[in-house]
């Protein structure tokens, strides 16, 4: 776990003071240091000589005399950083290493020095066989999550490395989903990387550090804020050379990575969903503004595949599709067992259309409602159906 | 010359911890300068007797006598208060002064509170005392005008007086002329047409209530704030069947404790996040029942379940497992029935948004979560029924305003009669399916296929046993609103709606 000790300083000196990105790129602009490692030396002589030329705007001639005069704070941090890297064996990788990804350097505003944690030859799998991004609301529906399964299942079968945020729902999915079927997974977190959040995903935060990688920009003891959220978007859809988003509300953070995504030039697919779903608004948005349509784990592959010219792929391998006709029933034992099955068959199809309450069932439906009940009850038993938080919701394993 | 020392005997009642006690009264006159002691463990309530007994002796034209008197009340070792002795004293200082007779070796009961121009007025826990006088045979029971209640609730024959004079002359005439109370003279403050316009449209919160209702099982709503959870519960308790004489006469003696006189209706006691533990099972102190004694027969209606603490909601688990509460101040512990239907109602979430539709909830998953586990899991073990409830429909609302007579509510009442009806012939009188010791599928009259149907369902729900027992019961008490003798599948299967997972993640 070698690494250069300026890198800590550096990293240091951006999280400990008001010297910021804009003042770092200035710096380097300017041609006074060749590298951003060289900005901070321990004497601090050329903060101070930053601080005394006027060529320099004067917030950055603020920010560098702050900055000399909070050497020890500094110091003190970089010491902490040093510690605590040893102790969680995290990995500091520069835009100097031959593992920073490739993708990152043709961007701007990319980190120069990040840390990972895990399988760090994941990063050079990354150029080698490609990624994908998954990413999707924190509290997504059945659906969303059965595709998210799905699909990064069959991506990740090809050796395709699954980038996610490492949040609950949908990342959770994609990253467990990648992990069970032993494939490769990079979690990317909007903290530093002693901090498992959130602490729900302590099970696969542990996992990934096994067998997969996690990257963060943040050093050590660096806690979740809101604003850091889209920062790690952003890294999440650089990092990757397609995104799919599986399901977006009006204004959920996973627009940011797609819009990032699509910026970044990246392929942008979006899971298509019913309309009526209540979390879906602002992933159907994505689709009419012109994102490819999900339709399988193939154009996916293949996408990645053109992206980083790999041979892996040559034909589509034979995937499942997942929608299967349901299996027909004969129910003609009497007429009480008719007419049950033939209202469970009407209870099937109302909530093809959409998640219902019982409420809502009942009076569209208009029926008995004991019988109603029975009903439910009997296909929730047959795992026809299942219900969450009172919405009945259709199942994908049970047809 | 040698004085006989005089020791008249009469008896009265008072109320110790919730529970009438038969008091023994002597009186005794000595010569000497005039005294007036009352001794027996009495608080100041009763020792102030002397007075209001000097005045009203006096008033009803009688004389007081002159020399030592002494009253000692026992059992002298229980601490006792309450004014209901007056009567009884003075009475007694009329017999051992020699200004009355009283047949030889004749039993007497009185009690009442005198006022100085000698009216007898009833005291609180009339009830309790008239039970406990029942454990002697009287040959005189006198009660003041006003305690016909608690007399009928106490099924004793007892002469009604107004005055001190009226029960003097009981003795000086000898027309003692008994009267026959029984329960039947208490009469259940006749209930409105239930209004089930709150659950109007909600099928299923309508129907969880009629299970309610008719079962007598423990019930947690849960919705938006404003959907009408409070209003539910109400209905829970209009649509009961009438009181029987035994739960009159239970909810009477509990009301009398606390007032005299107070109409009998079918409790409905609401309890809130804030209440102290004292207020939940009684305090000893002051003679106050708590309210799951208050709702005792009733409903004990908790709002805002989720902001209870723990340990409170945690003090309602034994009453709801043995109908009981159990008293205890050191040095005697007592047991008070305290039989209810819990309702507890609270928002699904802590933006309360969940289940309405058209509205998102704002609240992250593990929000959610947390705001549920709140409930300790022992404590929503014994709630047999979860349902949600939405805000009511505004067309539905001003079709229930336009006719306000909706049969609906007096139809589900009817329901709830023929299935009390049924679990009465099964376990007898005060036994229910949500409060039946055992869940013997003999006594359900539950056939092998709904037994297997409902281990079908626990066991695909990761049940407890109990929650086996809760199908169970469910189960049977929907059978017994559809008046079948024997449960079939389709009960269970409906049973099965009302459970926790159905709602919450």
């Amino acid at each position: 776990m070698s690494y250069d000790e300026r890198d800590l300083k550096y990293m240091a000196l951006r999280f400990n003071t008001g010297f910021g990105a804009a003042s770092v790129k200035e710096v380097i602009g300017s041609g006074i240091v060749d590298s951003y490692r060289d900005i901070w030396d321990d004497d601090c002589g050329l903060l101070m000589k930053v601080a005394g030329d006027i060529r320099f705007s004067s917030g950055t001639r603020t920010a560098a005399k702050a900055s000399a005069a909070a050497r020890t704070e500094v110091m003190r941090a970089f010491e902490y950083y040093r510690e605590e890297t040893d102790r969680l064996r995290l990995h500091v990788i520069s835009m100097y290493d031959d593992d920073y990804p490739y993708a990152w350097k043709n961007l701007s505003g990319m980190p120069k020095v990040f840390f990972a944690k895990g399988d760090r030859s994941l990063l050079g799998d990354v150029f080698s066989s490609g990624a994908v991004s998954v990413v999707g609301s924190r509290h997504p529906g059945s659906y969303a999550l059965y595709a998210t399964g799905q699909i990064v299942k069959e991506i990740s079968e090809k050796g395709i490395i699954i980038i996610s945020g490492m949040a609950m729902g949908i990342d959770r999915q994609a990253h467990m989903s990648a992990l069970d079927s032993n494939g490769k997974t990079i979690g990317i977190m909007p903290s530093g990387l002693d901090i498992v959040y959130p602490y729900q995903n302590a099970d696969i935060f542990d996992r990934i550090c096994e067998k997969g990688l996690l990257i963060s920009e943040m050093p050590p003891g660096q806690q979740v804020l809101r604003q850091y959220f889209p920062a790690r978007n952003r890294l999440i859809a650089a990092l990757s050379d397609a995104c799919l988003v599986m399901e977006a509300g009006e204004h959920s953070g996973t627009l940011h990575t797609a819009s990032f995504a699509a910026n970044q030039g990246k392929a942008l697919f979006v899971l298509p969903n019913n309309i009526y779903a209540a979390n879906a608004a602002g992933s159907l948005k994505l689709i009419k503004d012109g994102a490819d349509i999900l339709l399988g784990s193939e154009e996916v592959i293949e996408t990645v595949g053109a992206q980083v010219g790999i041979r892996l792929y040559v034909t589509g391998a034979s995937v499942k599709t997942d929608k299967n006709e349901a299996s027909e029933e004969e129910a003609e034992e009497g007429s009480e067992g008719y007419k049950k099955e033939d209202w469970k068959k009407r209870i099937l199809n109302k909530l093809d259309i959409k998640d219902m309450d019982i409420g809502t069932l009942s009076s569209e439906l208009d029926a008995d409602f004991s019988l109603l009940a029975q009903c439910l009850t009997e296909l929730e038993l047959d795992k026809k159906i299942e219900v969450f938080e009172g919405k009945y919701s259709l199942t994908f394993s049970g047809n | 010359m040698a004085v006989r020392h005089k020791v008249f005997k009469i008896f009265s009642g008072f109320v110790d911890d919730l529970e009438g006690v038969l008091a023994e009264i002597e009186i005794s006159v000595r010569p000497g300068i005039p005294t007036f002691d009352v001794i027996g463990l009495c608080d100041s309530s009763i020792k102030e007797c002397r007075g209001r007994v000097r005045a009203a002796v006096i008033s009803a034209g009688f004389l007081m006598p002159g020399g030592h008197v002494t009253v000692n009340i026992s059992p002298a070792y229980i601490k006792k208060s309450g004014t209901c002795c007056d009567l009884a004293v003075a009475l007694g200082l009329l017999f051992v002064s020699e200004q009355l007779h009283a047949p030889r070796d004749s039993l007497i009961y009185a009690e009442g509170e005198l006022s100085l121009t000698g009216d007898v007025r009833p005291t609180p826990g009339g009830s309790m005392r008239l039970r406990a006088s029942c454990a002697k045979r009287f040959d005189y029971k006198l009660i003041p005008g006003g305690e016909e209640i608690a007399a009928g609730s106490a099924c004793i024959d007892a002469m009604c007086v107004n005055t001190l004079f009226d029960a003097a002359a009981i003795f000086m005439e000898d027309d003692y002329r008994p009267q026959r109370f029984d329960p039947s003279m208490l009469s259940e403050v006749t209930p409105e047409l239930p209004d089930i316009s709150c659950v109007k449209g909600q099928e299923k919160a309508k129907r969880a209530i009629l299970i309610a209702a008719s079962g007598r099982h423990n019930l947690m709503l849960l919705g938006s704030p404003g959907c009408g959870k409070t209003m539910a519960a109400k209905l829970t308790s209009e649509i009961m069947p009438p009181l029987t004489d035994k739960e009159k006469c239970e909810i009477c003696a509990i009301n009398e404790i606390v007032s005299v006189g107070e109409e009998i209706k079918r409790p409905f006691r609401y309890i809130y996040p804030g209440i102290t533990p004292g207020r939940i099972l009684g305090s000893y102190k002051f003679q106050r029942p708590g309210e799951c004694i208050m709702a005792n027969n009733g409903i004990l209606f908790a709002d805002e379940i989720c902001e209870f603490k723990p340990q409170l909601l945690d003090l309602l688990r034994i009453p709801m497992e043995n109908g009981t509460v159990s008293i205890d101040n050191g040095e005697k512990s007592s047991v008070l029935k305290s039989s209810f239907i819990f309702i507890g109602a609270g928002n699904p979430c802590r933006c309360g948004n969940l289940f309405e539709p058209g509205k998102k909830c704002t609240c992250s998953p593990s929000v959610r979560k947390r705001y549920m586990s709140k409930l300790s899991g022992p404590f929503i073990d014994r709630i047999d029924l979860f349902t949600e409830m939405r805000a009511v429909d505004p067309k539905a609302l001003s079709e229930v305003a336009r006719n306000r007579a909706d049969p609906e509510g007096a139809k589900m009442r009817e329901l709830t009669v023929r299935a009390s009806a049924m679990q009465k012939e099964r376990f007898g009188e005060g036994v229910y399916n949500g409060n039946a010791p055992s869940v013997d599928s003999d006594i359900l009259r539950a056939p092998s296929d709904v037994v297997d149907t409902a281990v079908r369902i626990a066991t695909s729900d990761g049940y407890s046993a109990r929650g086996f027992g809760r199908l169970l019961r469910v189960g049977r008490t929907i059978a017994d609103i559809d008046g079948r003798a024997d449960m079939n599948v389709a009960d269970i299967m409906e049973a099965a709606l009302y459970r926790r997972s159905v709602i919450t993640g």
